[in-house]
C-alpha cells in the first residue's frame, strides 16, 4: 500500500481539458493536486445549438463552466407563466452554482450556438478551492451563498414580507450552520438567542422524559424555528435535533425582534404558517400511531432524503433471499444486505392496509448525498434522473462515502478483475495507479433494464419507490400530494378481481387436485388403469413431463441473464423511464406451485395410490417427498411470513439470530443497571421469568399478537400489579418490558425463520433424486 | 402532538448517531450462500441411487432383456431360437414349437389372423411370462428369473410335466376395459381374486380350447385340464404377485434411504469445505512494544483529504484542515502504522522520529530482562490498545508454558501468578488453560475494572483492524456493556480461577519461584508461583485531591463516572478538564436536572478532542455547564466546597464530586519488582514533534 504514488487515474491536466479553460475565474486560483483531481473527474461537453445542457428541476452534482459559445438560462420567474431569459453565459461563465448547494436545476441551460462546456463535480471544485486557497476560496463562498440565501429567504414567509432594506438587514446577520445527524442544536433550558430557519434536511423538536421521546414536530425546509422564545425571551421549552445533516439560518434574536417591531404583521404570518402545518402533522401522526407501532416518522429524514428506496414487503417477503444472490450474481457481491430497521406504514402502491417494511442496506439515491459530498476524488456522481452511481475508474476505496452514509448503504470491496484480468496491474502498466480498494453500492442496476433484485423476487415482495410520494403520510406531513394512482377506478377494479382471481386458483386447482387424483388412484386400484399401457401409459408420460416442467423452475430462476437482460447502450443514453420495475419471476413461481398441485393427478394416474416394487417405487416414493417437500414449502411461504413479520423489530439474515439471545441478554443487564429497587423487583419476579417460560414463546405464536401489543399488554400487567403504586420509581421498565418480550419473541422467530428456509435444501435434493430415477425408469420402460 | 417512541439519540441500545470511525467491507452474508453445499447433496443422491439400482441389478440381465422363464429354459432355448430373423416376428418361431393352435375367441381369432394379435402380446415371454408347473406332486407359481413353490397336491393323474400359463391383466387391458360390466373380460376375473394391480393374473382358462401343445400330455382331456387351471388359480392365490422379477431387485425405501443420507452428508460436507475455505488461517502474531517514537509525515501536495487516516487512528491524532491531513496531537501517537495502511494513496508515511524514552526493558516474548520469569503485558508496554493487550497476554503466557514445559519439574504450587484481570490479563489465563497450567489471577479490584470505568454505552473501538486476535478472548466493535457481557461470560463458563479484592503488594523472586503478597479484606495471602505475568495496566491509581476529605463526605467523591444517570438531579462538580472529564460533564449535563460546575485548574480548554470542546463550548455559553477556571478547591465540607480562583474565593454548594484528573501510572510498583526502565529525557528528535497542545497530564490542584 505505501509504494502508491499520488492518485492520477489519467494524465494530467487531461489532455482532453485546454489549459485556457483553467484560466477561467472560478478555476484561476486551483493549485496542481486540485486541477489533476478535477481534470480526471471532470467531462468536456459539446451542446450543439438549439439543444439543452440540462432542463429545469433536473438533478446533477456538476457547476459547468463555458469554453466556447454562449448559454441561455430560461427559467419562469416569480408570477411569471412563460419562460424568459434569466442570464446568458459567455465562455469563462459559469453556470449551475446550484449544485454547490445541492439543489436541482433552477434553469433550463440552453446553447444559443454549439458551446463547448466542462462539468465540474462540484463538491470536488468545493475540496479544491478549499485546499488551494482557503482564504480566497471563502470568500467565494460566501458570496455564493448570500446569493442562495436572498434566494431562499425571497421564497419564504420572512423573506417575502421584507423590504430591501430589512432584506438585506437579514441577509447581513444571518450565519450559515450545519449539524450532523442526530445533533441538538438546542436544548431545554437553553437561553434563547436566535432563532432558525430550516435551508436543507429536517429538524425534529422533542421533549425527553428518561428513556422516551415526545417529538413536537417534524420541520422541513423552509420552516422557522425557535423564533416564539426568542421574540418571547423565553428559555427553550424543547430539544431541537438535526435528523440528518442540516443546514440552517442562525438568525439572531435582536436582528429578529428589530425586525418583528418594524413589520407588525410578521410575527403572525410566520406563526399561522407554522399553526397551519402543525395541525396538518398533528392529524396524520395520530392517525397513523394508532395503525402502527414502528411508524414511519421515526425514519422521516430518511424517507425525505431517498429518492429510490428500496423497501421489502416483510408480509409477503418469504426470506429465501433471491434478492441478494440476484445482486451477487450480477455484480460479483451482493450489494443488498436483507438487514435494517423496519417501519410500519401505508404504501398506496400497495393498497390501504398499513404494510411491515424493511429498509434494508441498499442506496436509496439520496436527494442530497452525503457520499457524493464527502468524495475526495468527484468518484461519486449523479446523473439528471438523480441516481447516485460510482465511477470505479476514479474510485481510491478511501472509505469515506461508506463512513458519510448515514444508513451504511455503502461497502468497501476489492477491485474485481476487469475483462482483461487484474485491473490494477493492468493500471500499473500503463502508468497508472488504480487502487486496490472500491467502494461499492446499489446503482439500481444501470447496466440492466431495472433493478435485479426487484425483477427477480419471487414473490413480489421488493420495491423501489420514491417515499416522499408513495408513502402517504411521509407525503402529507412534507405537505407533498401523494402521487395519484397512475390507474383509474376502473382498472383498479380490475386489478382487485385479478388479485382476488390469483387468491382463487391455487384454492381450485387444489380441490381440483384433489378430486381427480381421488379418481385416478381407485381406477388404478380397480385395475381400470394401469401403468404400461393406455391412459396410464399416457398419465405417466403426462407426470414426467410436469416433473420435468417442476424440475426447470429452479433452473430457469436462478440464470440471472434472463431475467436482468443488459440495458442497451441506445436505451441507456437516452434514458428511456420505464414504468416502476415489478417481478418478473413472481410468475414462474406462480406456475411452479399450480402445477405442482395439479401434477400429483398424473403420478395417480400412472402408478396409482401405492409403491411398486424396486426402482420404480423409489422414484414413486421420491417424487411423494419431493411433492410434500414442496406442499410444504408453499403452506410456510403463504402463511409463515406475516406471522414473522408481527414478531420482527427489525430485519435480520437467520445468522444473526444464532447471537441473538446473547445480546438482547446484555441489554436486559443494561437496561436494568442503575434502576430503582422498585424496576429490579418487577425484573426479577414478574418480567424475567416471563421471558424465561419455556411455553412463552408458544403462547406467545398462538395469540397472534405483534410485539407491541404484547409489550403493551406485559406494561399493562405490570400496572395492573402495583395498583397505582410507585408509579415515580418505575423509570427505565419499560425497556426492560422490551428485551423482555423480544427474548420471548426470538425462538419463535428462529423457528419460522428455520421453517421459511429448512425446507428448500430438502426440496431440491428430493426433486434432484427424483430427476435421477426418473431417467432409470424412463431407460427402463423404452428398454422393454 | 405526542408520538412517543424509543429515543433516537438518548437510549442506550441504540448505537450513538453520526459519521462512523471504519467503513464497512462487503461481507458474504446467508442469502448469498445458502445453497452453498445443496448441488453437493443433489449430486450426491443423484450417484447414490444410482449406484444403489446398478448394485441391486443382475449384470447379465442389464445386457439381456431377462431371464426366461421355467418352460423355455427347460427347453434350453437361446436368443437365436426365437429371434431368428430380426425382420420376422418373433411369433412365427412360437408356431415352430407349439404348432399352431388359435384362440378360441372369434374376435381374438380374427385379430390374429389379421397379424394384429401375434402370440407375444399376451404371452410377453421376457416381462411376466408366468405361470403355475405341476410336476408330479410338486407345484411350482413361476416367472421370468422366478420360481416359489405351492403347497399344494395336485392328483396324480396329470401328465407331468403340465404347465398353465398364466397372463397378467395388464396385457388384457391394451383392449379391454375390467370394470366395465358390459366387457367380456368381466367374465374373466372372478371376485375371488379381486386386484393385484396390473399384476392380477387373468383367470381365463380356455382360450386355447384345441390346445394340443407339448404341455399336456393327454390330449383333450377335459376334466385334467379342470383339475389342472383349479390347482393353478390356488396356486396364484397363494402367491398373489406373479413373480414377474424386474431387471432390479434394490428395494424402494432402501434406494430412496440411502440416496437422501447421501444427500445429507454432501450437503454437510459442502457447508464444511467452504467453510474452511473461507476461514483464513489466523497467524499468531503480536505487536512488539515500539522503541522509537513514530509519526504520521504527511506529502501535503498528493493528500486529498479523505479522512481514511483521521478515521484509523485510536487516539485522534490527526485531523483534517483544509482538506488536508495535519498531525494535531503527536503526543498521542502510538507509532502503530494504522493510517499509513488507510491510507489510500501514500501521502501519509509513518517514520521514526525519536528512541522511546521510559521503555520498560523487556525481551521479544515480553520478559523483564533484569528479572527473568517475570512478564509485563499489556498498556504497561507503550501500546495502549485493547487488541494490542489480549495479544500480548496471550503471547507472553504460551512463551511462558514453553518455558515452563522445558524446564518441567514435576511440583506443587502454581505454575503462574497473573497479576491485574484486564484484557491482558483475562487472555493469559485463558492461554494458560490451553496449555494446562495451574495459575491464578489476582486482581485488587473486579474484573476488567478498565472497561467498566468507561461510560456508559461508549463504543469500544477493537482497532487496530489488521492486527489478528491471538487467543480466545472475544473483541469487537461494540459498546462497553456488550464487552464486559461477553467477557463476564467467558470468565464464568470456562472457570477462570481469579481472585477479587486481591491487590499484589510485592512480588519477590525466591530461586526459581516468585513469591507474592498480596492483601485481600486487611489479611495477608502469600502464594509461590515459578512465573508472574504483570498485567495492571497503565491506568494505576486515579489522582486524587491534595486535600483531606473527611470521612462523612468520602462516599460522595468519585474518582470515575460509570453511568450519569445515577448522579441525575443532582448538584455536581467536576474537577479536571481534560477528555474523560469533558466527556463526563456533558454526558450529566443531558441528565434532568443536574446543575454541572466544572472546576479547572488550567486557564481555557487546553486539551481534548474537537468534538468534546465544541460540544462543551455550547454548553458553557449557554449556561447549561458552569466552568470556573484557573481554580482549584481549597476545602471541602458537608455542605460547601470552598474554590480559590482569580475572581476569588467561593463557596460552591455540592452534591457530588467528581475528580477526573487523570491518574498515576503505576511506575513505582513495577520498580519495586525489579522491572527497570530506559532512561528518561534527552529526547534529540523532540524538536521534530509540534505539539500545539500541552501534553502533560494535569497536575493535581
Amino acid at each position: 500500500m505505501t509504494d502508491h504514488g499520488p492518485v492520477s487515474v489519467r494524465p494530467s491536466p487531461s489532455p482532453e481539458i485546454p489549459e485556457s479553460a483553467w484560466r477561467v475565474p472560478l478555476l484561476r486560483h486551483l493549485d496542481p493536486l486540485a486541477r489533476a483531481s478535477l481534470a480526471a473527474a471532470s467531462t468536456m461537453r459539446t451542446v450543439p445549438g438549439g439543444h439543452a445542457l440540462w432542463q429545469e428541476d433536473d438533478r446533477g452534482d456538476c457547476i459547468a463552466v463555458v469554453l466556447a459559445g454562449s448559454l441561455e438560462l430560461r427559467g419562469v420567474r416569480r408570477n411569471d407563466d412563460a419562460p424568459s431569459r434569466v442570464r446568458l453565459a459567455a465562455p469563462g461563465d459559469t453556470v449551475g452554482e446550484e449544485a454547490l448547494l445541492g439543489l436541482p436545476r433552477r434553469t433550463t441551460a440552453a446553447a444559443l450556438e454549439t458551446t463547448t462546456v466542462l462539468e465540474i463535480p462540484a463538491a470536488l471544485f468545493l475540496r479544491g478551492s478549499g485546499r488551494s486557497q482557503g482564504g480566497s476560496a471563502l470568500a467565494e463562498r460566501r458570496a455564493l451563498e448570500r446569493q442562495a440565501t436572498a434566494d431562499l429567504l425571497r421564497q419564504q414567509a420572512l423573506g417575502q414580507r421584507l423590504g430591501p432594506d430589512d432584506l438585506d438587514l437579514l441577509l447581513d446577520s444571518v450565519v450559515w450552520e450545519r449539524y450532523e445527524r442526530g445533533a441538538r442544536i438546542f436544548g431545554i433550558g437553553d437561553p434563547s438567542q436566535a432563532a432558525w430557519l430550516v435551508c436543507d434536511g429536517l429538524v425534529q423538536l422533542q421533549t425527553e422524559d428518561d428513556e422516551r421521546v415526545h417529538v413536537r414536530a417534524y420541520l422541513a425546509r423552509g420552516d422557522t424555528f425557535g423564533d416564539e422564545e426568542a421574540l418571547a425571551r423565553l428559555p427553550r421549552s424543547c430539544h431541537a435535533i438535526a435528523l440528518g445533516a442540516v443546514s440552517v439560518l442562525r438568525v439572531p434574536s435582536d436582528v429578529l425582534r428589530t425586525l418583528a417591531d418594524r413589520n407588525p404583521g410578521l410575527v403572525a404570518d410566520i406563526s399561522r404558517i407554522a399553526t397551519v402545518r402543525a395541525d396538518l402533522q398533528r392529524e396524520v401522526i395520530g392517525a397513523a400511531s394508532a395503525l402502527s407501532t414502528q411508524h414511519v416518522f421515526r425514519d422521516l429524514y430518511r424517507m425525505q432524503m431517498a429518492r429510490s428506496l428500496l423497501v421489502i414487503d416483510q408480509d409477503t417477503c418469504v426470506r429465501c433471499g433471491h434478492c441478494a444472490w440476484t445482486c451477487a450474481a450480477l455484480h460479483g457481491t451482493s450489494r443488498l444486505v436483507r438487514r435494517g430497521d423496519k417501519v410500519v406504514t401505508r404504501l398506496p402502491v400497495l393498497g390501504e392496509a398499513p404494510r411491515s417494511l424493511l429498509l434494508p442496506n441498499s442506496c436509496q439515491h439520496c436527494e442530497n448525498p452525503a457520499c457524493m459530498i464527502d468524495c475526495p476524488t468527484g468518484a461519486i456522481g449523479r446523473d439528471p434522473h438523480g441516481e447516485v452511481f460510482v465511477r470505479a475508474e476514479l474510485c481510491t476505496g478511501c472509505g469515506n462515502c461508506a463512513k458519510a452514509c448515514p444508513w451504511d448503504n455503502i461497502r468497501i470491496q476489492p477491485r474485481p478483475p476487469g475483462r482483461a484480468g487484474d485491473s490494477v496491474a493492468i493500471a500499473a502498466k500503463r502508468g497508472l495507479t488504480l487502487s486496490h480498494d472500491i467502494a461499492v453500492k446499489c446503482d439500481l442496476c444501470r447496466d440492466h433494464d431495472g433493478p435485479g433484485c426487484v425483477t427477480t423476487c419471487p414473490t413480489g415482495a421488493i420495491l423501489r419507490l420514491d417515499p416522499t410520494r408513495d408513502v402517504a403520510e411521509v407525503a402529507r406531513v412534507l405537505g407533498i400530494s401523494p402521487s395519484p394512482n397512475p390507474r383509474g377506478a376502473w382498472a383498479r377494479i380490475a386489478t382487485s378481481i385479478a388479485d382476488v382471481a390469483l387468491h382463487l386458483v391455487p384454492v381450485l386447482l387444489l380441490a381440483f387436485a384433489i378430486a381427480g387424483g381421488m379418481a385416478a388412484a381407485a381406477r388404478q386400484a380397480a385395475g381400470v388403469w394401469v401403468p404400461g399401457a393406455g391412459t396410464g401409459l399416457l398419465a405417466g408420460i403426462v407426470a414426467a413431463v410436469a416433473t420435468a416442467m417442476l424440475g426447470l423452475h429452479v433452473l430457469v430462476k436462478r440464470v440471472v441473464r434472463l431475467w436482468v437482460r443488459p440495458r442497451s447502450r441506445r436505451r441507456a443514453l437516452a434514458g428511456v423511464q420505464q414504468g416502476a420495475p415489478r417481478s418478473r419471476v413472481r410468475p414462474l413461481l406462480r406456475v411452479h406451485v399450480w402445477l405442482g398441485l395439479v401434477a400429483p393427478i398424473a403420478v395417480l394416474a400412472h402408478a396409482g395410490a401405492r409403491i411398486p416394487d424396486g426402482p420404480a417405487g423409489a422414484l414413486v416414493a421420491a417424487w411423494w417427498l419431493s411433492a410434500a417437500l414442496g406442499g410444504l414449502g408453499a403452506l410456510v411461504y403463504a402463511t409463515l411470513p406475516r406471522r414473522l413479520s408481527r414478531l420482527e423489530r427489525e430485519g435480520a439474515l437467520p445468522e444473526d439470530l444464532r447471537h441473538r439471545r446473547a445480546e438482547l441478554l446484555d441489554r436486559l443487564y443494561r437496561a436494568g443497571s442503575g434502576r430503582s429497587e422498585l424496576v429490579r423487583a418487577i425484573a426479577a419476579r414478574v418480567l424475567v421469568p416471563y421471558a424465561r417460560n419455556p411455553l412463552g414463546p408458544l403462547a406467545l405464536l398462538a395469540s397472534g399478537r405483534t410485539l407491541a401489543e404484547e409489550e403493551s399488554r406485559v406494561r399493562g400487567k405490570v400496572t395492573a400489579m402495583l395498583q397505582g403504586r410507585g408509579a415515580e420509581r418505575l423509570a427505565g421498565v419499560d425497556e426492560i418490558v422490551r428485551v423482555v418480550v423480544e427474548l420471548r419473541a426470538l425462538p419463535v422467530r428462529r423457528t419460522l425463520t428455520a421453517a421459511l428456509r429448512g425446507f428448500l435444501p430438502l426440496h431440491i435434493v428430493a426433486s434432484a433424486l427424483v430427476f435421477a430415477l426418473l431417467a432409470i425408469h424412463i431407460l427402463v420402460a423404452l428398454g422393454r | 402532538m405526542t408520538e412517543t417512541g424509543p429515543p433516537l439519540w438518548s437510549s442506550g441500545d441504540r448505537r450513538p448517531v453520526g459519521r462512523r470511525r471504519t467503513a464497512e467491507r462487503v461481507s458474504v452474508d446467508g442469502d448469498v450462500t445458502r445453497f452453498v453445499g445443496v448441488g453437493l447433496g443433489a449430486a450426491a443422491a443423484v450417484v447414490a441411487a444410482v449406484v444403489m439400482v446398478l448394485l441391486g441389478a443382475d449384470p447379465a440381465t442389464l445386457r439381456s432383456p431377462g431371464p426366461l422363464a421355467l418352460p423355455h429354459r427347460a427347453a434350453a432355448l437361446d436368443c437365436a431360437a426365437c429371434h431368428t430373423d430380426p425382420s420376422a416376428p418373433v411369433a412365427t418361431a412360437c408356431v415352430g414349437c407349439h404348432g399352431a393352435h388359435p384362440s378360441s375367441r372369434p374376435g381374438h381369432r380374427a385379430l390374429a389372423a389379421r397379424g394384429e394379435l401375434p402370440c407375444t402380446r399376451c404371452h410377453r415371454i421376457h416381462d411376466d411370462e408366468g405361470g403355475v408347473a405341476i410336476d408330479g406332486a410338486t407345484v411350482l407359481r413361476f416367472g421370468p428369473g422366478a420360481e416359489v413353490p405351492v403347497a399344494l397336491s395336485p392328483p396324480p393323474s396329470l401328465p407331468a410335466p403340465t404347465r398353465v400359463p398364466v397372463i397378467p391383466l395388464e396385457v388384457c387391458t391394451a383392449c379391454h376395459v375390467p370394470g366395465r360390466a358390459r366387457d367380456p373380460i368381466a367374465r374373466c376375473l372372478p371376485g375371488g381374486i379381486a386386484s393385484h394391480g396390473g399384476q392380477t393374473p387373468t383367470m381365463c382358462f380356455d382360450e386355447h380350447r384345441t390346445l394340443q401343445g407339448i404341455t399336456f400330455g393327454t390330449p383333450g382331456s377335459a376334466r385334467e385340464r379342470t383339475v389342472a387351471w383349479a390347482i393353478a388359480r390356488r396356486a396364484v392365490a397363494e402367491v398373489p404377485i406373479a413373480p414377474a422379477a424386474g431387471i432390479v431387485r434394490t428395494p424402494w425405501w432402501m434406494v430412496v434411504s440411502v440416496a437422501l443420507g447421501a444427500a445429507m452428508a454432501g450437503l454437510g460436507l459442502g457447508r464444511v469445505v467452504t467453510g474452511r475455505r473461507r476461514r483464513r488461517e489466523r497467524s499468531r502474531m503480536y505487536v512488539a512494544p515500539p522503541e522509537r517514537v513514530r509519526l504520521p509525515q504527511i506529502a501535503a501536495s498528493t493528500c486529498i483529504g479523505c479522512s481514511a487516516c483521521v478515521d484509523a487512528c485510536p487516539y485522534d491524532v490527526l485531523e483534517i484542515h483544509d482538506y488536508i491531513a495535519q498531525v494535531v496531537r503527536p503526543t498521542d501517537c502510538c507509532g502503530l502504522t494504522l493510517c499509513e495502511q488507510k491510507c489510500p494513496n501514500g501521502s501519509l508515511v509513518v517514520a521514526d522520529v525519536a528512541p522511546m524514552t521510559d521503555r520498560l526493558t523487556l525481551d521479544a516474548d515480553l520478559q523483564s530482562q533484569e528479572v527473568p520469569g517475570l512478564y509485563v503485558v499489556g498498556d504497561l508496554t507503550g501500546l495502549p490498545l485493547i487488541r494490542n493487550a489480549i495479544n500480548q497476554g496471550a503471547h507472553a503466557m504460551r512463551a511462558a508454558a514453553a518455558g515452563l514445559a522445558r524446564g518441567r519439574a514435576a511440583g506443587d504450587g502454581l505454575d503462574a501468578v497473573i497479576v491485574g484481570a484486564g484484557p491482558a490479563g483475562l487472555a493469559a489465563a485463558l492461554e494458560a488453560q490451553v496449555h494446562g497450567l495451574r495459575v491464578q489471577v489476582l486482581e485488587q479490584g473486579s474484573v476488567a475494572d478498565s472497561i467498566r470505568s468507561f461510560p456508559r454505552g461508549k463504543l469500544v473501538f477493537d482497532q487496530p483492524l489488521g492486527m489478528p486476535l491471538v487467543g480466545d478472548l472475544w473483541l469487537r466493535e461494540s459498546t462497553k456493556e456488550e464487552l464486559l457481557g461477553h467477557w463476564l461470560r467467558i470468565v464464568r463458563q470456562r472457570a477462570l480461577p481469579i481472585l477479587e479484592g486481591h491487590r499484589v503488594t510485592s512480588v519477590v523472586r525466591e530461586g526459581d519461584r516468585f513469591v507474592v503478597d498480596a492483601v485481600a479484606d486487611g489479611a495477608a495471602v502469600r502464594m509461590a508461583a515459578r512465573r508472574v505475568i504483570v498485567a495492571i495496566g497503565k491506568r494505576g491509581t486515579p489522582r486524587r485531591l491534595s486535600l483531606p476529605i473527611p470521612d462523612e463526605v468520602a462516599s460522595r467523591v468519585h474518582y470515575h463516572l460509570a453511568d450519569a444517570r445515577s448522579l441525575a438531579g443532582l448538584r455536581v462538580v467536576v474537577v479536571g478538564l481534560g477528555d474523560v472529564a469533558m466527556e463526563a460533564a456533558i454526558a450529566l449535563c443531558h441528565q434532568r436536572d443536574t446543575a454541572v460546575t466544572i472546576v479547572h485548574r488550567g486557564m481555557g480548554f487546553a486539551r481534548g478532542k474537537a468534538r468534546s470542546v465544541a460540544e462543551l463550548r455550547r454548553l458553557v455559553d449557554v449556561g447549561r455547564i458552569t466552568l470556573v477556571t484557573g481554580a482549584q478547591i481549597t476545602q471541602v465540607t458537608a455542605a460547601a466546597l470552598a474554590v480559590h480562583s482569580p475572581e476569588g474565593d467561593t463557596w460552591w454548594p455540592w452534591d457530588r464530586l467528581l475528580v477526573l484528573i487523570g491518574s498515576l501510572p503505576p511506575w513505582d510498583t513495577l520498580a519495586a519488582m525489579g522491572i527497570r526502565r530506559t532512561e528518561a529525557p534527552d529526547r534529540p528528535g523532540a524538536s521534530d514533534v509540534a505539539a500545539p497542545h500541552p501534553s502533560s497530564p494535569e497536575p493535581a490542584p
